[in-house]
């Protein structure tokens, strides 16, 4: 058995192919992660943004509207928000925006200010920001004359504009949440199916019907049992060694934080790479099985795990949120939980739960494929 | 026309992989499509989810998560560690407030003698904007129930309903109507996301062809027969250019069925950009699959550089993340890879500013670029196989 699985650890070392799918492709991605995210936290910023803004009677009768306008156009205060472009009159500011000139433009309509922008993704920080400090504006202006109303005299309410009310981020998870860490997971869960290209192969050649070799490997006078579990557990170990240089490249070279629980990340490592390889093996045993099939079913459940960026993540929400059952019939989702839950919970119970669900499907993978494999009769060969 | 009919043959007895790469994929980028929100509409409206969990009961607490659900979405959530870590970690919740017991009156204390209040723990989602400002809103709204009581003009009761009173007033905020109809934003994603199906589906079926002519014994057969090498060529070219056709017409057919049917007649232009965007794409995909073809690489390796390739120029470009999120340096490298001026040109077509600006030429010209690539890996691929073929000889 041990002689079965070293030769075929060797022949699997040699399809550089194989390698490419289960090694080189992670490391691949990750590094084009790494670059493509170095910026991303800066991406969340609300940039300045050209702004128009109508300079007509109404904006004059604005009580402190210009120097609030002044406030968000000045870059020596952390609120510069807009670069300002004075207009004349409404028209000529929505002529301007639709000239790409500015992105919208502020006017006052009686008494109030009126935000109006184009639809532009190239605003879409800046502008939620630019509208919540309007409301703000709008507020602090009844804020004062209700205060007025009920008899607060000048000082008090110029005392009022000391802050005294704050709000701090609570850390609930183990470990802060990052944006970035999520497409790592979907890498290693895609890497991990991806392995099943290592088990299809190993079980295609020792299958009656694959192919001659096949059939030679199968009439063999070695017990069929030493054949099937040597060439299991070499599939097995080359899936694992690769997604272990997988997580190590990642942890070392991009430098993800798995959290605290970086030791029992090897479990989930494990744990995937056995189903992957049990899954691999399933599918070897159907005739005619090729790899386009297995990369297919790979990519079509990553996309339930976010890899494909950002609108491919609100799906994955979407399904996670409103579908969780079927979110979690997807092994890959199931091994990227498992990353998941051991950087964001305390506990390790949902890890375990993880866990238990691959194993039950790697269970059951491999009930499948040794049914199968073990066929002999003259038929099947 | 005999060697273009039976590279079509070919490429049909591998029905598998168009299964596989255009009809699959596309699926895939017809689901991201569909479930990809309306931005448009969000970049006024982006309520987010959020929960309170109040365990003091006071006026002001009450009344501060009324205020909250009402500013939100309220998303049930229990008053356990496990429950917020859930939340959080499966990105359910954006904004999450937790008012300790005994906050009210500590709150109503402090206001009363000018000192701060004390603070409150919040949990903010890191996707988006809209749990940092529902956290502005919450603290405006302190602001003005915490101003009331300290000018003593009024009880929790009063000032709490003072303060509501005023975060009512808001300013307007409304989209400005483009004189061009714009690309509806699901078809925008649906085609970038298409970038990687149909580079991968044209790389694979392209190269499989050309890998199955380029066997030596089919390739001497091929050069003994009494056909030119020019029309021998062409019948082959032919053939990969109607793999990239086929694969390029699937995905127009889908995106517009889907998610365009109504902006066929409004927004024609900017539908006909996207479409030579895409195509041009297909071309370079398809070059790149003869290139394989010609340097005789197998199924598998095919399907390897075919993936690979094919999610790396998808990333880099900006097609599946925005352009805004990568940093200066990668973009720079992007304008070196025909995927970039692929998504210049479908983002140009969804934005609604170019019609009038007359810019559509700016985006064809990005389509052209596009084009070149495809040009240059071909010569690149012709010249290899030129050389293998009269190194075989």
């Amino acid at each position: 058995m041990l002689t079965i699985g070293s030769y075929q650890v060797l022949r699997l070392l040699r399809d550089k192919v194989l390698l490419v799918w289960t090694l080189a492709f992670p490391i691949i991605m990750s590094l084009i992660f790494m670059a493509a995210f170095s910026a991303l936290d800066d991406s969340y910023e609300a940039d300045p943004i050209e702004m128009g803004v109508v300079q007509d009677d109404a904006y004059e009768a604005a009580e402190g509207f210009d120097a609030f306008i002044a406030a968000l156009s000045s870059e020596q205060d952390g609120t510069h928000l807009i670069n300002t472009h004075r207009y004349a009159t409404a028209h000529e500011a929505e002529t301007a925006a639709k000239n790409g000139d500015t992105v919208g433009y502020i006017e006052v309509e009686d008494g109030t200010p009126v935000l109006r922008v184009l639809p532009n993704d190239s605003a879409a920080n800046t502008v939620p920001v630019l509208r919540a400090a309007l409301d703000s504006y709008e507020q602090t202006r009844a804020q004062y004359a209700a205060l007025a109303a009920q008899g607060a005299g000048p000082e008090q309410i110029a005392a009022m504009q000391v802050q005294h009310v704050s709000t701090q981020r609570a850390q609930i998870t183990e470990s802060p949440s990052s944006p970035t860490v999520r497409y790592y997971f979907a890498l290693l869960a895609f890497a991990c199916g991806m392995g099943m290209h290592i088990s299809m192969l190993a079980v295609q050649e020792v299958v009656a019907g694959s192919s001659p070799l096949g059939a030679r490997r199968t009439l063999a006078g070695i017990p069929r049992w030493k054949v099937l579990a040597g060439t299991l557990g070499a599939a097995w170990l080359g899936i694992l060694v690769c997604l272990l240089a997988a997580f190590w490249f990642i942890r070392l070279v991009v430098g993800v934080d798995f959290g605290a629980h970086t030791g029992m990340c090897h479990l989930a490592i494990g744990v995937s790479s056995l189903l992957s390889c049990t899954a691999g093996a399933a599918l070897g045993t159907v005739r005619g099985m090729r790899t386009g099939v297995v990369s297919g079913i790979t990519c079509l459940l990553s996309l339930f795990t976010g890899l494909y960026g950002t609108a491919a993540q609100e799906l994955a929400d979407t399904v996670q949120n409103s579908l969780p059952l079927l979110a979690q019939l997807n092994p890959l989702w199931q091994s990227a939980h498992c990353f998941f839950s051991l950087l964001y919970y305390d506990s390790l119970a949902p890890f375990a739960h993880s866990c238990a669900v691959m194993g039950a499907m790697a269970c059951l993978f491999l009930s499948i494929a040794l049914v199968r494999m073990r066929r002999m009769s003259h038929e099947h060969l | 026309m005999s060697i273009f009919k039976c590279s079509l043959r070919i490429i049909a007895a591998h029905r598998g992989y168009i299964l596989i790469y255009l009809f699959l994929l596309s699926m895939l980028g017809l689901l991201t499509g569909f479930s990809s929100g309306n931005y448009n509409s969000q970049l006024l409206e982006d309520v987010p989810t959020v929960a309170v969990v109040d365990r003091d009961g006071s006026v002001v607490s009450q009344a501060l998560t009324d205020y909250v659900e009402s500013s939100g979405e309220p998303e049930p959530l229990d008053d356990d560690k496990r429950a917020m870590q859930d939340a959080t970690a499966q990105n359910r919740i954006q904004y999450i407030l937790i008012i300790p017991a005994g906050y009210g009156d500590a709150f109503f204390d402090a206001a009363r003698q000018g000192q701060d209040a004390p603070v409150l723990d919040t949990i903010v989602s890191y996707d988006s904007a809209s749990g940092s400002l529902m956290d502005v809103r919450t603290r405006a709204w302190l602001d003005q129930v915490y101003a009331h009581l300290a000018s003593g003009t009024a009880g929790p009761e009063g000032a709490v309903g003072l303060a509501d009173e005023a975060m009512t007033q808001e300013a307007q905020a409304e989209l400005i109507t483009p004189d061009g109809a714009p690309l509806p934003d699901s078809l925008v994603v649906f085609a970038k996301f298409s970038t990687y199906p149909l580079f991968a589906f044209s790389v694979v079926a392209v190269s499989t062809l050309t890998t199955a002519l380029g066997r030596r014994p089919v390739r001497s057969r091929i050069n003994a027969a009494p056909v030119g090498g020019l029309p021998r060529s062409t019948g082959v070219l032919c053939a990969c250019l109607v793999v990239g056709v086929v694969g390029w017409a699937w995905i127009m057919a889908l995106g517009i069925t889907a998610f365009g049917l109504e902006h066929v007649s409004g927004s024609a232009p900017l539908l006909g950009v996207l479409a030579l965007a895409l195509f041009s794409y297909v071309l370079v995909a398809s070059a790149v699959g003869f290139l394989l073809g010609q340097l005789g690489l197998g199924e598998n390796a095919s399907n390897a550089v075919a993936n690979i390739a094919g999610m790396t120029l998808s990333f880099l470009s900006g097609a599946w993340v925005p352009v805004d999120y990568l940093p200066n340096a990668v973009i720079t490298v992007s304008r070196f890879t025909p995927c970039y001026w692929v998504n210049q040109a479908i983002n140009g077509a969804a934005d609604p500013t170019l019609t009038a600006t007359g810019s559509l030429a700016t985006l064809v010209g990005d389509c052209g670029v596009c084009a070149l690539f495809a040009a240059a890996i071909l010569g690149v691929g012709l010249a290899l196989g030129r050389s293998r073929s009269s190194t075989s000889l």
